[in-house]
């Protein structure tokens, strides 16, 4: 019988699909039972898909131009 | 697998050595590439790594074969570029990188009893939906910084899983390390975010 903690501690597991079918069943039981982890678990999945909208965001239009000139001169000099 | 993001139109025109179909994709992926490079050679290097790993890749675009993802693809090169540059320095990723054991938050046993349960049960946030919160800038400023202090190899798995959807075996052999730990240091990285919301959601601060 899972506990608390061990929703915690097995949330990525649960989230991404790496427990086997018994841990799924299990993890699964214990959100239907408890409301605090159901609480836990969905903020979880929620902070992970703001905290990646945020980290995914482009870097500005001189850094990228920087990277795309040097690279198109470091091409010419190579093929010279 | 994630489907690729890119058209067909967008891999030909890459082909073809289309300039601005380029510096699309170096705006898509640079940062990731440099997180990823940053967890391999650390950090002096990294965006030295980087910048040798584009032009690797813009000059082989036009062999690109689509056997698998473009996604994918770049990134090995980039992995590949960095673990080689790595082999030369000598440098490995050690047990440190993983990060040590929190000892407050979720991770560290506090919130809960003898028996595993909530003690100190999550609180609930007001801002429920992820569009509530990235209207919040000072959220936003919040988790770029602690994205920055995160160790660079829980930094580095958070951006392929999290945000480029790349499956764990793919993860495991760019940067090297077990599926074990890569288990464990992405836990401990969303953990650490999601942390960074719960106190912003409490308090209204970092």
């Amino acid at each position: 019988m899972l506990s608390c903690r061990d929703v915690v501690t097995g949330a990525s597991d649960y989230k991404d699909k790496n427990l086997p079918w018994h841990g799924a069943l299990s993890y699964r039981f214990h959100l239907l039972m408890c409301h605090h982890c159901r609480k836990f678990f969905r903020q979880f999945v929620s902070a992970i898909g703001v905290a990646s909208t945020i980290a995914a965001a482009p870097p500005s239009g001189p850094e990228i131009e920087t990277v795309v000139e040097t690279v198109a001169e470091i091409v010419a000099e190579l093929e010279t | 697998m994630a489907t690729d993001p890119h058209s067909q139109e967008d891999l030909d025109r890459l082909r073809a050595g289309d300039r601005q179909a380029f510096s699309a994709v170096v705006s898509r992926y640079h940062r990731q590439f440099i997180s990823v490079a940053r967890a391999i050679v650390g950090d002096s290097i990294a965006e030295e790594v980087v910048q040798e790993a584009w032009v690797s890749i813009y000059q082989a675009l036009p062999n690109f074969q689509g056997r698998s993802s473009l996604k994918t693809w770049l990134y090995t090169i980039v992995a590949n570029q960095a673990k080689s540059r790595r082999r030369r320095e000598s440098r490995s990723i050690s047990v440190a990188d993983l990060g040590e054991t929190p000892d407050s938050g979720y991770l560290s046993g506090q919130p809960f009893d003898a028996e595993g349960h909530w003690s100190k049960p999550p609180l609930l946030w007001d801002m429920a939906s992820p569009e509530a919160m990235l209207e919040q800038a000072q959220l936003q400023q919040c988790i770029e910084h602690t994205l920055t202090l995160l160790p660079q190899v829980q930094r580095a798995a958070f951006t392929l899983r999290d945000i480029e959807q790349q499956d764990y075996a793919d993860i495991c052999n760019m940067l090297g390390v077990s599926h074990s730990n890569i288990r464990v240091l992405l836990h401990r990285a969303r953990i650490t975010l999601m942390q960074v919301i719960d106190h912003y959601q409490e308090t209204g601060e970092c």
